[in-house]
């Protein structure tokens, strides 16, 4: 098992040096100076542009490391992220890994709460679809996954508010950030309660897409697999037909599922920028999002890195659940 | 011979196949609207009409009309220009890249095919659309930067499928006899190989298409997208947002021709798919 | 004597949009107990499509669209489907012709005998405790041949030799003592010498057990060494049936004549 864990860890590393060159570059190359920037910051607080001397701008171009040549600059900032140290916040001037800490449990918590309810939802629908293959109800739900699937999470988010959410209609949900004001007070039940009143728009927001994603897989997965002829053998056994599908044919169908897990989760993080903005949760994408706007260069590099670590992780783990979970790949054939 | 055959057995898969079919007309009569716009449109899609503002939908306005008084149905039709052409040129620069890319790799294989994979699997480890906004933010939205910037992050999926079949095809016999008679590589890879692997990518493509259309309405509806005051459909539901509670018709149109649209093309990419192979991965 | 199978006119047909395939066309014969009967046939006669008529296993688009299948005296046809399933496995199994496939690739030779073990022990109403599940794996595999049943027992399916895993199939048709056995080309798949192997375990066992054995094959040399007499199928429908001796002295047919000669001079 080691030298497999060891091989694929090694394999790891040359796709996080690419990520994190082509990020470095990316933002490197574009224009729109940092520095420049900052001049112009100082400016509006009150010191005119013009007065700005020159020792301003290298004090600037120094505390940033931008004087330096791209290859020293990339080669200190890989340096940084070993030791999770991402610099200041240009907008801010609060360590970015601080921020970055506060926002990545709430998006955490937002996906994962997603995507144990697409699971949960989408398993026993997809099921009971795909073993009534092509009657009037799996057609019905075969249609209903696909209209799902088309529908883009912002419309769905913006539906929701108006609906749901004190738009024109009903006012059920709140539809900024994860707690309300003065819920400090609240016990802890409390607040955990008040969270996930919270939630519940901008996870359906985000569940909608995946859930019909993941049901049209699982069904998919589940009619190939019930063609296979160890499901003949499981009913001419004699078998109740619940052993044959929950058993049988389930444990064969999950296998992708549970491959496909990992890398449900960093997309997910990747695709939350537009529903936290909505609903204005200050995790991940919002975070992303902001510092986009406002050219804030160590916070976005950071976020790139570390959401391309996420999906590195998740493709390493649903690679170890996969050999864990299919007994025909072992650890030493894989080694 | 053999391609004109093949291409009417999928024609006739595909024409039993009646959603799709219904898909295959929605879009093309939304290729219609956009080429006759400024004809089809009763009002200006940019001139403001103060005197008009926020008008629920009526016989004047058929869907209502935004805050600067503008006819919503003229700047949605006029919208469907930007989803349209953004899908078919992301997708058609992301096509691209991926055929080359994918025929290079599963052609040649060795270092070019190990350094083109490591490439693909750093790009797909990219948190895809937060790269396209950081880009955009700093070469500017516009929609050729949209078109470019989707097309040189979406190559991905079709660069591996191209790989695929280039892998399975590049030993079969037919290749074999054509390189036995002297062909050159660039022969083998583009009229020999290529044709035959270019149903899987056709049916990707038209996937890619409303995901292109998708990414492109998320990035206006951020403001990333084409700027005022051209009219696009995530734009207007973007300035929706501050009417949500008053203007309903601003949210829910653009919406549902963005969802429309999106649907019309899946359902052609699926026909598709079940007419070349139900069983293609793609 | 009442037969332990009477097969009457039995008609299985495919019915896809477009067009019908009769795979299975009027089909009668019957089967006494412990006596052993042979379907020969090419590729596509319909040998499979009968065998899962049988157990009414017979997955849509086809269809059983007519005939009678008496088995011990009950119509299988007019069964409601729980007495058909507590039927199959018991009273009638079927070894297939793929092993590799036929078992389930993610679970143990143990855990996939057991499940037949254990319905059988349900039904029957064999207390657990006299016969304790894990012994009756080991007695099975032991039964059909396997020289280490524990290390197999613990096995999964792709971790043990065709051969092996044939035996294990069997193994498991054999945990609910059916009275009819219904082996669908069970050597087909495997190499001359463990063929010949596994068709003397099949005999053996029938011997042993009492049962009936239903062959299926489109082999005439198998037919010759295994089985009693002979049904002989051409596009789903019976074109003769003999004994096997009959068979080979003097055959009616012309299809059965093409079919003999095609066979490689297996008697010498
Ligand atoms: N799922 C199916 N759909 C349509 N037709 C089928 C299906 N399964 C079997 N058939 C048809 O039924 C006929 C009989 O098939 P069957 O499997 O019984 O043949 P067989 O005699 O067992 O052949 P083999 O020796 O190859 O196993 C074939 O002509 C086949 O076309
Ligand atoms: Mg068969």
């Amino acid at each position: 098992m080691f030298p497999y864990l060891f091989k694929r860890l090694l394999l790891i590393i040359p796709t996080f040096f690419g990520i994190t060159l082509i990020t470095f570059l990316i933002i490197q190359l574009a224009p729109g100076n940092p520095v420049s920037l900052k001049i112009q910051q100082l400016g509006g607080e009150g010191i005119r542009s013009e007065t700005i001397s020159k020792e301003v701008i290298e004090q600037t171009k120094k505390l940033y490391g931008l004087d330096k040549p791209l290859g020293v600059q990339y080669v200190l900032w890989v340096k940084k992220i070993v030791t999770l140290d991402f610099g200041d916040s240009y907008k801010d001037h609060r360590p970015v890994i601080k921020k970055i800490g506060e926002a990545l449990p709430i998006t955490l918590t937002l996906n994962i709460v997603s995507i144990l309810i697409i699971y949960l939802v989408a398993i026993p629908l997809g099921l009971f679809s795909a073993t009534r293959p092509n009657s009037r109800i799996d057609q019905l739900t075969t249609l209903f996954f696909f209209i799902l699937y088309s529908l883009p999470a912002f419309w769905v988010a913006m539906l929701l508010i108006m609906f749901l959410g004190g738009g024109e209609y009903l006012d059920l949900f709140p539809v900024v950030g994860i707690l309300s004001r003065g819920s400090e007070q609240l016990s802890f039940f409390g607040k955990i309660g008040n969270m996930l009143w919270h939630l519940v728009l901008p996870v359906t927001a985000l569940t909608v897409g995946g859930f019909a994603f993941m049901a049209r897989f699982w069904r998919a997965q589940v009619l190939e697999v019930i063609r296979q002829d160890y499901i003949r053998t499981a009913r001419a056994k004699g078998l109740p037909e619940r052993i044959v599908v929950w058993k049988h044919a389930v444990r064969n169908a999950l296998i992708p599922m549970v491959t496909l897990m990992g890398s449900l989760l960093p997309a997910m993080i990747g695709g939350s920028v537009i529903v936290e903005q909505i609903f204005t949760i200050p995790g991940m994408g919002k975070l992303g999002f902001e510092a986009v706007l406002s050219r804030d260069y160590p916070t976005v590099m950071a976020l790139a890195a570390i959401e391309a670590l996420l999906t590195l992780v998740g493709i390493l783990l649903s690679d170890l659940l996969y050999v864990a979970i299919d007994p025909r790949i072992s650890f030493e054939g894989k080694a | 011979m053999k391609t004109v055959s093949y291409k009417s057995v999928v024609w006739q898969q595909f024409k039993r196949n009646r959603l799709a079919l219904a898909g295959l007309v929605f879009v093309l009569c939304l290729v219609g609207i956009a080429l006759l716009a400024p004809w089809l449109s009763p009002y200006s899609p940019t001139e403001y009409d103060l005197s008009s503002i926020l008008l629920p939908p009526s016989t004047h306005h058929f869907l209502g009309t935004d805050e600067e008084g503008r006819d919503v149905l003229s700047r949605m039709i006029h919208g469907s220009r930007i989803s349209l052409s953004v899908g078919f040129v992301a997708v058609s620069i992301y096509v691209s890249i991926g055929i080359l890319l994918g025929a290079l790799a599963g052609y040649f294989g060795g270092l070019i095919d190990i350094v083109i994979s490591r490439l693909t699997e750093v790009m797909l480890c990219f948190p895809t659309f937060f790269l396209i906004l950081t880009v955009l933010a700093f070469i500017g939205p516009s929609l050729y930067n949209i078109m470019i910037v989707i097309g040189i992050t979406g190559w991905t999926g079709i660069a591996r499928l191209v790989r695929g079949e280039f892998l399975k095809l590049r030993h079969q016999d037919f290749v074999t006899a054509a390189e036995a008679t002297g062909a050159s590589s660039l022969r083998l890879i583009f009229f020999h190989i290529l044709p035959n692997s270019l149903a899987p990518v056709l049916v990707s493509a038209t996937f890619g298409i409303s995901s292109a259309i998708l990414v492109e309405s998320s990035l206006s509806f951020l403001g990333f997208g084409v700027q005022p005051p051209t009219a696009s459909w995530g734009e207007i539901l973007s300035q929706s947002r501050d009417f949500i509670d008053i203007a309903w018709w601003l949210t829910f149109f653009p919406g549902l021709a963005i969802f429309m649209t999106i649907t019309a093309y899946n359902l052609v990419g699926e026909g598709l798919r079940d007419a070349i192979d139900p069983r293609l991965k793609v | 004597m009442e037969p332990l199978l009477k097969v009457e006119n039995l008609k299985t047909y495919f019915l896809t949009s477009r067009e019908t395939i009769k795979a299975v066309d009027d089909v009668s014969f019957t089967l006494n107990r412990g006596e052993t009967l042979g379907i020969v046939g090419e590729s596509g006669s319909g040998k499979s499509v009968t065998a899962l008529s049988l157990l009414r296993l017979v997955s849509p688009p086809g269809k059983i669209v007519g005939g009678r299948i008496l088995f011990q005296g009950e119509d299988i046809m007019t069964l409601p489907e729980e007495t058909v399933r507590q039927l199959r496995g018991r009273r009638m199994a079927m070894v297939f012709q793929e092993p590799m496939t036929a078992l389930n690739p993610v679970f143990t030779v143990a855990n996939q005998i057991c499940e037949g073990v254990k319905l059988h022990q349900q039904l029957s109403g064999t207390a657990r405790v006299i016969h304790p599940r894990d012994e009756k794996v080991i007695e099975l595999l032991k039964l059909v041949g396997i020289p280490d049943p524990e290390r197999v027992s613990k096995s999964y399916p792709h971790e043990i030799s065709g051969g092996m895993r044939q035996r294990v199939m069997i193994a498991m048709a054999l945990a609910g003592n059916p009275d009819l056995l219904i082996a669908d080309e069970p050597t087909t798949a495997l190499d001359v010498t463990i063929q010949a192997q596994v068709l003397e375990l099949l005999k053996e066992l029938q011997k042993k057990l009492k049962m009936a054995l239903l062959l299926i094959t489109h082999d005439f040399g198998v037919i010759a060494e295994t089985v009693e007499r002979v049904i002989v199928m051409q596009q789903g429908k019976i074109v003769e049936e003999a004994t096997t001796l009959e068979l080979f002295r003097k055959p009616e047919h012309p299809y059965t004549k093409k079919l003999l000669e095609m066979i490689p001079r297996w008697a010498g």
